[in-house]
């Protein structure tokens, strides 16, 4: 029975890559992967948008329990908000560093980014656990189902980026600033500041909503 | 309920149930000759190096519809013993199904016929040609693709898995609470509904965002938009669909899941939660979905009509338009799937009226398609057929939904029969025969050899005539005033036209038996249906310009583009093969992490359904440690030397010379 | 006979244009997000007016007079300012801007724009709608306990 398609070449080694006219340049995959990565960023937008369309028609199904009012803390989220804002600056600069080539700025400023981001993530666990603890989780009303859900999927989003940033700190250290970390680095800057605007949302419409 | 089990037991298997446990030993017979023979023919090997771990996304197209193919059975069989069911149950007469045994049925053909059989066999028509019409080596995200087949694939098998394990959710293809909350589903049915589709439903996500990135950044230099091939137009509206819809679905199913697993209250009757939330919220991820089904059919009828026709596409601007037309309206109708759910006159007003308008564009089409036709040489092959065949019965359906689209005769007619034909007209008329016009259609540049196409066209007037036998009386029926979804009725008028539906599905069936006949004869007389062209049709667009099936890199050189219809202008100046000096081509590797990350997800699901939660952890962990892996891997590409691509160009262009 | 080179640096031709030695400054990934638009100055602008249109709303709120407005105009406020802030931080920090390069950054999110805006509001008028004429119809039956609750 014949082969219905061609074998891939996989016996062929990788080829250094040389810039003279028999070599096909190949497409711009760097570019391609960051905007590949705005594109899944605008889905992410559609996921958080139908956890907003949840919260505002739930926000007021308090079912005889507390409502937002009686358990928001403004200047503890005042703090988060710093704290998540300055993250998005710190990683400014650590993309600064990138731009020279500095792995010792980028880490530098990664690392910080990240201390600001699990200062955000360890307040946001201690307010989760706090309610919890009084009785006033997920499972006391539609109110609270749904705001556990939204700032916890953030929660879950700031988590996973915090993750990444690990892993690829570890890889600039390695190996440095390559091109391959560069664009990854400039994924995951994108990932930040969308949180960070996500965050705005947040904050708007259930913490100082929650007061109105 | 223990640790290692979770609540798995032994009662999980439906011993009592004999025709679950039917469906059971054909599953797992089919499973075990596939098994058998792979081993026996010693091709594991094989099967790894060249389709399991492969990133190629020719490959990945055809086992995308090798799955959608073997859920088609299954959803039929479903739709098969509905029809049985409802043509014997009138009266005094339970029929064979009892009624829990019945919704499932329902469930899980309304779910495998979208979801495991729609789905993928788009995917995998827009896998096969998209690339090879823009002219491009292969998608922007090869491994991507691989994950998202692979997550496909757990899906569809976590729903197999139900029937032998368990049983599958109770509700309807959409799973509404409350009857889908812990309270009225407690068993496991609803939680496969829900797993399965995340699954599968994050591997569509990541297919619209490759898609969308590959079509937009990689289409060969002189393909402005405006010369993009029509399928390709329509796939790129998809995946811009595909990308906004499907986080919804996500998000609604998430909410669903946080209700039954931990005791949150979305969608609850008590708490606070809000159940007309959830149909708001899956109807405005459906919506999208249908046309997201559709929109690659037309896109299909299109290329399919002009090739066969010898004519270029009538009106190709306007189709581009309509398209877009199409893609911002789908969001505007969502309501219409619940005008009776009580949002007032003034909400039901404004999307009926954006239903009504949305009909306008799908209009645009079908003149455009005749006008392709006036005055052209139309050849009837298969493809043709099921064009003209489309073209005939989508405008009915059409004309039912814009019916449908006046909610005062929605309020009677929603979730009647009426319905039901309604959307199986468009569904069957429009994207059964879409898909399968592509699948004739491509079928020679994947494989190298056409289909046969005598045993085509029996399949094609079994279809047919079968769908109009199925489908007509449903629509009575519906002016009648049956309702969906029943087990059992007492209307004795009814059962005549019942029995009238269920020969429909029996012609249905034999349409199905030829399309496996014709695959099976068609692979066995291969070499007297060879193409040697890569051409067999006359085709105007850039696919038909490499070989059948094409070289692993598609293209040796990258073409370039000077009009629309890049093919049948180049033919027209004689200048097709290109035999200037070749360049080593950068192709990526194949990778098992895909394959790996989808068993994970099979696995990762399985463990949440049953609520044996090392099994779900370990899986979730794995999966993330796999990508990571991954992303240290610095190996994931390689060039091709000119030497190796001079001999496979050269093997073609002796091909070409010896059948001239 | 045609070839690529007619189609040199053009935006249409993939092998060409913004990668290569030729164009290393102009790198890879330059292409989205603007880097090469990124500057310490962009952040620290960016930086002064988010803590601003974050400072105000919270203010406003925070106080129980709202210094002196009206609820709805506090809503009105906070809700222009979270908008103004959205934007802040797509132009400062996300560099989009009115470039070519960035053209199809700004494509996908306007479009994403449209579709949220319709998604969330729809749904927020559909529900209310579909709310209030449960109510209705409660009120219309006069008794409480007509859907059960557990």
């Amino acid at each position: 029975m014949s082969t219905i398609v061609h074998q891939q070449s996989q016996t062929f080694g990788a080829h250094p890559h040389s810039d003279g006219p028999d070599h096909e340049h190949h497409h711009d995959a760097g570019g391609n992967t960051v905007f590949g990565f705005w594109i899944y960023l605008m889905s992410d937008c559609l996921l958080f948008a139908s956890l907003f369309a949840g919260y505002a028609v739930l926000s007021r199904n308090t079912a005889g329990g507390p409502t937002g009012a009686q358990l928001f803390d403004l200047k503890y989220v005042a703090i988060e908000t710093l704290f998540l804002l300055l993250s998005s600056i710190t990683y400014g600069m650590a993309m600064m560093g990138t731009l020279k080539r500095n792995a010792t700025k980028v880490l530098l400023w990664l690392a910080i980014t990240g201390l600001f981001g699990l200062g955000f993530i360890g307040m946001e666990l201690n307010e989760f656990h706090h309610l919890i603890e009084e009785g006033n989780g997920p499972q006391r009303s539609a109110f609270l189902s749904a705001f556990f859900s939204l700032v916890g999927t953030h929660g879950i989003h700031v988590s996973s980026g915090l993750l990444w940033l690990a892993v690829l700190m570890y890889q600039v250290w390695t190996k440095g600033v390559t091109e391959t970390n560069r664009t990854r680095l400039m994924c995951l800057s994108l990932f930040w500041h969308f949180l960070d605007i996500v965050w705005i949302c947040v904050f708007t419409v259930v913490y100082l909503m929650g007061f109105l | 309920m223990d640790f290692l089990f979770g609540k798995l037991s032994w009662d999980a298997i439906p011993f009592h149930e004999p025709v679950a446990m039917g469906g059971v030993m054909g599953m797992v017979i089919a499973g075990l000759a596939v098994l058998i023979g792979v081993t026996y023919f010693k091709k594991w090997g094989y099967l790894y190096r060249e389709w399991l771990t492969s990133v190629d996304h020719k490959k990945l197209g055809i086992m995308y519809i090798i799955l959608a193919l073997v859920m088609l059975l299954r959803g039929f069989a479903d739709a098969a013993m509905m029809r049985t069911q409802q043509a014997m149950a009138s009266g005094g007469n339970e029929g064979f199904l009892h009624p829990d045994h019945y919704n499932q049925v329902f469930t899980a053909h309304g779910v495998i016929m979208i979801f495991f059989m729609a789905m993928p066999f788009m995917v995998g028509l827009m896998n096969i040609v998209v690339p090879l019409q823009i002219g491009a080596r292969d998608v922007a995200f090869p491994f991507v693709n691989s994950l998202s087949f692979w997550l496909t694939f757990s899906g569809a098998m976590l729903v197999n898995a139900s029937l032998a394990l368990g049983e599958f959710a109770r509700t309807g293809w959409l799973a509404y609470p409350p009857l889908s909350e812990l309270a009225y589903s407690p068993g496991v049915g609803v939680d496969y509904y829900i797993w399965a589709l995340q699954i599968s439903g994050l591997g569509t996500l990541l297919t619209g965002v490759n898609f969308f990135v590959t079509i937009v950044k990689m289409r060969a230099p002189g393909m402005t938009w405006m010369r993009l091939p029509i399928f390709t137009w329509t796939a790129l509206c998809t995946n811009v669909l595909i990308i906004v819809a499907f986080p919804i679905l996500t998000v609604t199913l998430a909410m669903l899941g946080a209700d039954r697993y931990v005791g949150m209250h979305f969608f609850t009757n008590d708490g606070g939660g809000n159940a007309m939330m959830y149909v708001n919220l899956i109807w405005a991820w459906g919506h999208p979905e249908v046309y997201i089904l559709v929109l690659p059919a037309f896109g299909i009828f299109s290329e399919i009509t002009a090739t066969f026709c010898s004519k270029k596409l009538f009106g190709y601007t306007s189709m581009v338009y309509a398209t877009l037309a199409i893609t911002v309206l789908s969001f505007m109708v969502w309501l219409h799937h619940f005008f009776t759910m009580g949002s007032g006159a003034n909400v039901n007003a404004f999307f009926g009226i954006a239903t009504m308008l949305i009909s306008i564009p799908t209009g645009v089409k079908i003149f455009n398609w005749l006008f392709t036709m006036y005055r052209g040489r139309i050849r009837f092959s298969t493809p043709m057929l099921w064009t003209v065949g489309f073209i005939i019965t989508f405008v009915i359906g059409g004309m039912t939904g814009v019916m449908l689209a006046v909610p005062g005769a929605d309020f009677l007619l929603h979730n009647s029969l009426f319905l039901i034909a309604h959307f199986h007209n468009v569904i069957i008329g429009g994207v059964l025969f879409g898909y399968v016009a592509g699948m004739t259609y491509w079928f020679p540049k994947s494989f190298g050899f056409r289909l046969h196409e005598g045993l085509g066209k029996v399949a094609f007037w079994c279809w047919l005539i079968g769908f109009y036998v199925a489908f007509m009386p449903l629509y009575v029926l519906g002016f009648m005033g049956m309702t969906r979804r029943m087990q059992h009725y007492d209307n004795a008028a009814w059962q005549a036209w019942l029995i009238v539906a269920a020969v429909g599905a029996l012609i249905i069936a034999a349409g199905i038996g030829a399309m496996v006949l014709q695959i099976a004869y068609s692979v066995w007389k291969r070499d007297e249906l060879r193409d040697t062209t890569g051409d067999p049709w006359g085709g105007r667009t850039l696919e038909w310009m490499t070989d059948s099936p094409p070289p692993f890199y598609n293209f040796a050189h990258t073409p370039v583009v000077h009009t629309l219809d890049a093919l049948a202008f180049m033919k027209e100046r004689g200048d097709v093969h290109n035999r200037e000096r070749y360049a080593e081509i950068h192709m990526p590797r194949n990778t098992g992490v895909g394959l790996i990350m989808g068993l994970l997800s099979l696995t990762l699901g399985f463990g949440l359904i049953w609520h044996i939660w090392w099994m779900a952890a370990g899986s979730f962990i794995g999966m993330i440690v796999a990508f990571i892996v991954r992303s240290f891997d610095e190996d994931v590409d390689y060039y091709v030397p000119i030497p190796e691509v001079e001999r496979i160009e050269n093997e073609r262009h002796l091909k070409l010379a010896n059948q001239g | 006979m045609a070839n690529s080179q007619q189609f040199k640096n053009s935006s249409v031709d993939p092998a060409s244009g913004t990668f290569g030695r030729r164009n290393a400054a102009r790198y890879v990934g330059g292409t989205v997000a603007g880097e090469s638009h990124a500057s310490v100055k962009s952040y620290m602008i960016g930086f002064v007016l988010s803590i601003i249109l974050t400072a105000i709303p919270f203010g406003l709120v925070m106080d129980p007079a709202h210094h002196g407005f009206t609820a709805q105009t506090v809503l009105a406020a906070i809700l222009t300012f979270a908008v103004v802030q959205v934007f802040v931080h797509i132009v400062y920090f996300l560099h989009m801007d009115r470039s070519a390069e960035q053209r199809w950054n700004v494509v996908a999110f306007s479009f994403t724009t449209l579709i949220l805006v319709i998604v969330v509001a729809g749904s927020i008028w559909i529900m209310h709608n579909a709310t209030t004429n449960m109510e209705h119809a409660m009120r219309a039956t006069s008794s409480e306990g007509v859907i059960p609750q557990k």
